[in-house]
């Protein structure tokens, strides 16, 4: 084998021990005046060690299953959430809306951003939506904070926007440790639902955009 | 409530996200964005295994691995919209399921409920999140491979136990000549993919 008929093939074999002695000897030959062939031979060293060490685990198809179908879309619905069907909803007042609110001048951040505010007596959920910061058509990100009654924090669960008067999630957010959270969603009317413990704060007929 | 139809999401009547299996995380996240399914379902399979992987390698058993997997999605869902940098999903992944891994166990810890000894809130080094990154890409990279050149490089390398060259011949029913030279044309393809990937940096 000359040194300048070296292949590719030739590199991944002498990688594995599959060549003969005297073309081991000239593929080292080659690759000590060639970085380029010693950098390739590198890496296919690097993806056997890697597979051969590979000790990561599948998830069940059963888990895959329930995460696509809880969250995935489908246009019109991401069909009707496990969580909210057995919870009993207390429906919440709009207690504050920044757009109705002239005299606050000032209140408002932004052109087309505003706030809402919505009570019960399972907690308060304070939001504000803004047009979002990304290239889709009438996208909106909404912003909020959920504060628990008297309850413990831990009661709270998640957040989803859902088609009105239906269990049709859209949209399913997780709030963070200060009961804060995020999604972007489109203009439209929804209502949204916050789980407390085995209740769910209903918000009716939020208005996006 | 009415939601405009995408080119992708009447195109695409797959539940299975096959359709989806060589987009790039970019374009699937966009397609997720425009309610997808079947993007969402790729995403799901491309990620499922990094994803509960970590939980169990912070020593959290399976069904509260699945409890992670399901919140980080969740997470992700969520925050799809708003990840800038849509190349960089795979270390978005790493760092948020390890905050939910450690939140978990802190959270199991303060309500007194039972855990795995290994569990651990300690985060591993960085060497070992690199060798995670580097695991899924060569494992998405296999997955691209597909068809026997897959099938070969899984059965000699990626079973715990060696096979021989009788043994992977006969399971595979190739003359165990031309398993040496498939091999080596098979390492060749797969480190093309990585490369086209643009992901041969974290080799």
């Amino acid at each position: 084998m000359s040194e300048q008929s070296i292949t590719v093939e030739q590199l991944i074999l002498y990688v594995v021990g599959e060549l003969a002695p005297s073309e081991t000897a000239a593929t080292e030959r080659h690759l000590a005046g060639s970085p380029q062939a010693a950098a390739y031979v590198s890496k296919v060293r690097t993806v056997l060690q890697t597979i051969r060490t590979d000790n990561t685990e599948a998830p069940s198809v059963a888990v895959i299953k329930r995460t696509i179908s809880a969250f995935s879309g489908g246009g019109e619905s991401r069909g009707s959430l496990a969580w909210l069907e057995p919870l009993r909803r207390r429906v919440a007042q709009l207690m504050f809306d920044s757009r109705a609110q002239p005299a606050l001048a000032g209140f408002r951040g932004g052109s087309s951003s505003y706030q809402l505010a919505y009570d019960s007596d399972l907690g308060r959920v304070e939001l504000r939506v803004s047009p979002a910061q990304r290239p889709a058509q009438d996208a909106w990100r909404v912003r909020g904070q959920v504060t628990a009654g008297q309850r413990e924090r831990g009661d709270l669960g998640s957040v989803a926007l859902l088609a009105p008067g239906t269990s049709d999630a859209l949209v399913v957010a997780k709030l963070d440790q200060h009961g804060r959270f995020k999604f972007d969603t489109q203009c439209g009317r929804y209502d949204l639902a916050v789980q407390f413990g085995a209740e769910a704060l209903i918000a009716p007929n939020l208005e996006i955009g | 409530m009415s939601r405009p139809k995408t080119a992708a999401s009447i195109t695409d009547s797959s539940s299975t996200g096959d359709r989806w299996k060589l987009a790039d995380d970019p374009a699937l996240i966009q397609a997720c964005l425009e309610d997808n399914q079947g993007a969402w379902a790729e995403l799901i399979s491309r990620y499922g295994r990094l994803v509960y992987s970590i939980p169990r390698r912070y020593g959290l058993d399976a069904p509260s691995s699945e409890d992670v997997f399901q919140e980080v999605f969740s997470i992700l869902l969520a925050q799809l919209g708003g990840i800038r940098n849509r190349r960089a999903i795979p270390k978005w992944l790493i760092t948020t399921t390890q905050r939910v891994c450690r939140q978990a166990i802190k959270r199991a810890r303060s309500s007194g409920e039972e855990l795995p000894d290994a569990a651990d809130t300690v985060d591993p080094p960085l060497e070992r999140i690199l060798r995670w990154e580097r695991q899924h890409v060569v494992r998405q990279a296999l997955r691209r491979l597909s068809g026997q050149c897959e099938e070969l490089l899984t059965a000699l390398y990626l079973n715990q136990a060696q096979a021989s060259y009788t043994q992977v011949g006969e399971q595979l029913r190739m003359s165990v000549g031309s398993i040496g030279p498939t091999r080596a044309r098979c390492l060749k393809k797969l480190l093309e993919i990585i490369q086209a990937m643009d992901a041969d940096d974290v080799l």
